[in-house]
C-alpha cells in the first residue's frame, strides 16, 4: 500500500507539470531530462509493485511506459520519447556486452548438439509454419487478397522470418533480474546469442528471396545479403578489437570499469552509425572475446550488472511508451492469428528439437517460453521490410508486425519469468 | 605510466580523426554530444589518474584535460558541444550539493561555530575593504575604467569584492572525496565553503541593491533585490528540507537501488526547480543536511552517492575545464594576475584575522584560505549578473576580468587545497595511491 502511494507521487507531480502549467522559458532540453527523471522514479516503483505479483519487473516498466506514454496519459510526449531513444543504443550495447560475456565457449561445446538442434528445428518449423498459414489465409486478409499466389508466398516468408526473430534484451533482462542460474537459463542465453546472429543473416537471405516474388520484375537480390555479410564481418572485427581494449583496461587499470565501458559505448554509438556497424554484434563479440580469451569475464559481467538497473528501467519504459495501440486495432484479428501461430510453432519447433537431442525435463517443457519476447531488433527488421517492399503493402506488413510485437513484448517476459520459476532456477521468487 | 598514456592516446586519436577528417553526413540527433560525452568520460578519467601519480589532485587532471581538449586549444570539444552538455553540469552540481549538505553535521558546526563566524566576518570585511582599495587603485591605470566617476568605480569595486569572496563548494567536496580526508581541518573548511556560498548570495543581493541605488541617481536603496534573494533562499531551503524528508523515507522503507532514486529525483527536479525559481544547489544542500542531521541515515546516503560519484566528477570538471575562457585570460593576464593574488592575500588575511580573534589554531589560521581559493560556476553566474547590471563597456570588462580570474583559480585552487589537507595530515594515504 505504501509502495502504491509512493509510486503515485511522481505521476502526480508529472501530471501537474505537464498539464497544469506550460513553462514560459524552459531550460534547453529540460523536457527530456525531466522525462528521464520521471521514468526512473515512476517506472522503477511500478516495477517493484509488479515484481511482488510474481511477474517480471520489466513488465512493470513496460506497463508504466504504456500508461505514461503519448497514447494514454501523455505524460511523456512523442518528442520526449523520440529524444530519449538515444538511450536505446546505450541499453542495447550493454545488453549485448552481457550476452556476449555469458556465452561461454566451454559450456556451448558441451551442449552444442542440443543448441544446434533447437535452433534448426525451431527456425524451420516457425518459418515454414507461419509461411504456410499466411498462404492458406491470404484470400481473406484485407490487405493481401489482391495478391497472386507467388506474392503471397513472399509475404508469408517475410512473416515467417520475422516470427523467428526474438528479443535478446528481454531474455537477458529477465535472467539478470531474477538471478536465475541453471541448465535452462544457460541454454536460453546460449541460444539467444547464437540465434541473434543467425536471424540477421536469415532475414537478409529471406528478404532477398521474397522481394522478387512480390515484385516480379526484379531478380533475386543477393547483393543485400552480401552487404549484410560484409557489415557483420566488419562489426565482428571491430568488436574483437574492442574486446581486446576492454581486456587491457580490466587487467591494467582495474578501477571504474563501468565508467570506461560507458565511455566506449557512447563513443561507439556514433561511430557505428558512420561505418554501418551492427552495434549489437560489435558488443556481442567484445563480450565474447573478454569472456573466452581472458580470465576477466566475470569482472566484466559484475561491473555491468551492478549498474544496469537504471538502463533497463529507461529502456523498457521507453519501449512501452513508444507502443502505438492504434496500429493493433487496425488488423487485430490477423495480428492475433500471427501471434498464436508464432506461439504454437515456437512450442512445436522447440519440442521437436529437444526430442531429437535428449534434453533435461525442464528444458523440454519450458524452453519455448524463453523465445516469445520481441522488441527493438524485430522492430528494426520490420522497418527494413517497409523500405524494401514499397507502397501500401510494405506499410501494412510493417503495421501487422509492429502490432504483433506489442503483444509479444508483453507476453514474452511473463512467460519467460514463469518458465524460470517453474524450472526452479530462480533463487527466491518472492524477493522484491 | 606508459600504458596509461597509450590508453589516453587511443580515444584521443579516434576523436581527432572523427573531428577533422570525417565530418559525418547524417549524424544521429545529439550524436555529437553523446560522442563527446564518451570521450570526456574516458580521457578525462585517465588524465586524472595520470595526474594523481604526481600527487596532484585528480580533478586538476580533469580540468586540464578539459582545457586541452576544449574549444580554445585542441577544439575536440566545440563550444556547441560544451553548451549542449551543460545539462549534465546541472545534474553533477546537484549530486555534489547533496554530498556537501550531507557532510555538514550539526555537532561539528556547533563546536566550531565561533571560529566559523569569525572567519566569515573577517573574510567579508577584509575582502570588501581590500578590493575597494585595490580596485580603485587599479581602475586608475585601466583604460576602460579610469574615465568613470569615482562613485561608479567604488560601486564596481564593491561588486567585484563580493564576487572575489566566493569560493567553490564543488571543488572542496571533490578534493575531500578523492583524498578521503577526515578531521577537524577538513570539516572546518568544508563548513566554511558551504556557508560562505550562502553568505555570498545574500551579500551580493545586498550590495547590488545599494549599487543600483547609487548608479541610478535619485533612486534610494533598493530593498527589492535583497528581499527577493532572501525569499528565494528560504523557499529553496524549505523545499530542500521536504526533499530530504522524502529521501529519508525512501532510504527507510525501500532501501534498495538508492542511486537510481537519487538520480531520478535530481533529473526531475531540475526543470521543476527552474519553474519555481529555486536555487538548486541550496535545495540539495538542505536536503543532504536534513538527511544527515534529522535522521540516522546520513552515512548511508553519502556512501551511496560516493560510490557512483566518480563519473560525475569527471564529467563536471572536464567540462568546467573546457569552458574556461583562455583567450580572455591571455588578453587580460596582467590585471587578472593582480586580482587573483589580491584575492589570495585578502582571503588569507581574512581567515587569519578572524581565526586569531576567535581562538583558532595556528594551522587553521594560515591554511584555511587554501580551501577557498577555487572558483567555479557560481562565480561565473555572478559575473554575468554584474555585466547585466552595469552598462557597456565597463560591465563587459568587469565580467571578463572575473572570468579570467576564475580560469586561474579553478586550476590552482584544488592543488592548494589538497596541499593543505596533506599538511594537516587528514588525508588517507591509501586513498592517494588508488
Amino acid at each position: 500500500m505504501k509502495d502504491l502511494l509512493l509510486a503515485l507521487v511522481p505521476y502526480g507531480l508529472m501530471a501537474v507539470v505537464r498539464h497544469g502549467f506550460r513553462p514560459a522559458n524552459p531550460l534547453a532540453g529540460a523536457e527530456g531530462v525531466m522525462g528521464a527523471g520521471f521514468i526512473l522514479l515512476g517506472a522503477y516503483l511500478v516495477g517493484r509493485l509488479i515484481g511482488r505479483k510474481r511477474l517480471p519487473k520489466i513488465t512493470g516498466y513496460l506497463l508504466a511506459g504504456i500508461a505514461s506514454g503519448p497514447y494514454v496519459l501523455n505524460l511523456l510526449s512523442q518528442e520526449v520519447v523520440a529524444g530519449l531513444q538515444l538511450i536505446d543504443g546505450i541499453a542495447l550495447s550493454f545488453i549485448a556486452l552481457t550476452a556476449g560475456g555469458e556465452f561461454l565457449a566451454s559450456r556451448v561445446r558441451k551442449q552444442w548438439r542440443l543448441i544446434g538442434a533447437i535452433i534448426v528445428s525451431k527456425t524451420l518449423v516457425v518459418l515454414l509454419g507461419v509461411c504456410a498459414l499466411v498462404i492458406a489465409l491470404y484470400p481473406w486478409v484485407p490487405f493481401l487478397n489482391q495478391l497472386n499466389l507467388e506474392a503471397a508466398v513472399g509475404v508469408g516468408l517475410i512473416f515467417g522470418v520475422l516470427s523467428v526473430a526474438k528479443s535478446p534484451a528481454t531474455t537477458i533482462a529477465v535472467i539478470t533480474e531474477t538471478r536465475a542460474r541453471g541448465p535452462l537459463s544457460e541454454l536460453l542465453l546460449s541460444v539467444t546469442v547464437a540465434k541473434d546472429i543467425l536471424v540477421i543473416l536469415l532475414f537478409a537471405f529471406v528478404l532477398g528471396l521474397a522481394e522478387p516474388l512480390i515484385h516480379p520484375k526484379q531478380g533475386i537480390q543477393l547483393l543485400h545479403l552480401a552487404l549484410v555479410l560484409q557489415d557483420m564481418f566488419l562489426s565482428m572485427v571491430v568488436g574483437a578489437g574492442l574486446g581486446l581494449l576492454v581486456y587491457f583496461y580490466l587487467r591494467r587499470v582495474h578501477e571504474q570499469v563501468f565508467l570506461f565501458l560507458m565511455g566506449l559505448v557512447l563513443l561507439l554509438i556514433e561511430m557505428s552509425q558512420l561505418f554501418h556497424l551492427e552495434i549489437i554484434l560489435v558488443f556481442l563479440t567484445a563480450g565474447f572475446v573478454v569472456q573466452n580469451f581472458s580470465s576477466q569475464g566475470r569482472r566484466l559481467i559484475t561491473a555491468i550488472e551492478e549498474h544496469s538497473l537504471p538502463i533497463y528501467v529507461l529502456f523498457f519504459c521507453i519501449a512501452g511508451a513508444s507502443l502505438d495501440f492504434r496500429i493493433f486495432l487496425k488488423n487485430w484479428w490477423f495480428t492475433l492469428v500471427m501471434v498464436v501461430a508464432r506461439l504454437v510453432t515456437t512450442w512445436g519447433g522447440t519440442a521437436l528439437g529437444t526430442r531429437m537431442v535428449p534434453a533435461e525435463r525442464a528444458i523440454r517443457r519450458y524452453a519455448w517460453k524463453g523465445f516469445i519476447g520481441q522488441a527493438g531488433v524485430t522492430l528494426g527488421l520490420a522497418i527494413v521490410v517497409q523500405q524494401t517492399i514499397s507502397g501500401q503493402l510494405g506499410l501494412a506488413i510493417k503495421n501487422v508486425i509492429v502490432a504483433a510485437i506489442i503483444v509479444n513484448q508483453l507476453l514474452g517476459p511473463v512467460l519467460l519469468h514463469q518458465a524460470l520459476v517453474q524450472s526452479g532456477e530462480v533463487a527466491s521468487p518472492a524477493r522484491t | 605510466m606508459l600504458r596509461l598514456l597509450t590508453l589516453i592516446a587511443m580515444p584521443l586519436l579516434v576523436m581527432k580523426w572523427l573531428a577533422d577528417w570525417l565530418r559525418p553526413g547524417n549524424p544521429l540527433p545529439g550524436a555529437d554530444a553523446i560522442l563527446a560525452l564518451g570521450f570526456v568520460l574516458i580521457c578525462g578519467y585517465l588524465v586524472g589518474r595520470f595526474f594523481s601519480a604526481f600527487s596532484l589532485p585528480r580533478i586538476t587532471g580533469y580540468l586540464l584535460a578539459g582545457v586541452a581538449f576544449g574549444p580554445y586549444l585542441g577544439d575536440l570539444l566545440s563550444h556547441q558541444v560544451v553548451a549542449e552538455l551543460q545539462l549534465i553540469d546541472g545534474i553533477a552540481l546537484s549530486l555534489i550539493a547533496l554530498t556537501a549538505g550531507g557532510e555538514l553535521r550539526v555537532g561539528q558546526l556547533k563546536s566550531q561555530m565561533t571560529i566559523l563566524a569569525g572567519m566569515l566576518l573577517g573574510l567579508v570585511g577584509i575582502c570588501l575593504m581590500g578590493f575597494l582599495g585595490l580596485l580603485t587603485l587599479v581602475a586608475h591605470f585601466t583604460p576602460g575604467l579610469n574615465t568613470l566617476p569615482l562613485v561608479r568605480q567604488l560601486a564596481i569595486a564593491a561588486l567585484m569584492g563580493v564576487v572575489a569572496i566566493s569560493a567553490s563548494p564543488a571543488t572542496t567536496i571533490a578534493v575531500i572525496t578523492e583524498t578521503r580526508a577526515r578531521g577537524r581541518f577538513t570539516s572546518l573548511t568544508l563548513s566554511l565553503t558551504v556557508i560562505l556560498d550562502i553568505v555570498v548570495v545574500l551579500l551580493f543581493a545586498l550590495v547590488m541593491g545599494v549599487v543600483r541605488g547609487l548608479l541610478q541617481t535619485g533612486s534610494a536603496f533598493q530593498m527589492g533585490t535583497l528581499l527577493l534573494a532572501l525569499q528565494e533562499i528560504f523557499f529553496s531551503l524549505g523545499v530542500g528540507a521536504l526533499l530530504g524528508y522524502g529521501i529519508a523515507l525512501y532510504l527507510k522503507t525501500i532501501q534498495r537501488d538508492v542511486f537510481l532514486f537519487i538520480m531520478g529525483i535530481v533529473l526531475l527536479s531540475m526543470e521543476v526547480g527552474h519553474l519555481l525559481h529555486l536555487e538548486m544547489i541550496l535545495v540539495f544542500i538542505a536536503a543532504g543536511f536534513w538527511v544527515q542531521n534529522m535522521t540516522p541515515l546520513g552515512q548511508r546516503l553519502i556512501e551511496e552517492i560516493e560510490r557512483y560519484s566518480l563519473p560525475v566528477y569527471v564529467v563536471f570538471f572536464t567540462l568546467a575545464g573546457a569552458s574556461l575562457n583562455l583567450s580572455l585570460l591571455a588578453r587580460l593576464w596582467l590585471l587578472s594576475l593582480v586580482l587573483v593574488s589580491g584575492r589570495f592575500a585578502f582571503h588569507w588575511l581574512g581567515t587569519a584575522l578572524g581565526g586569531r580573534l576567535t581562538g583558532a589554531g595556528r594551522f587553521q589560521q594560515h591554511y584555511s584560505w587554501m580551501a577557498l581559493s577555487g572558483q567555479a560556476g557560481i562565480t561565473l553566474g555572478l559575473a554575468l549578473l554584474i555585466e547585466q547590471a552595469l552598462a557597456e563597456p565597463a560591465g563587459r570588462l568587469v565580467k571578463n576580468l572575473l572570468i579570467g580570474g576564475v580560469a586561474v583559480n579553478q586550476i590552482v585552487g584544488p592543488v592548494l587545497y589538497r596541499f593543505a589537507l596533506v599538511r594537516a595530515g587528514e588525508t588517507e594515504k591509501a586513498g592517494l595511491a588508488g
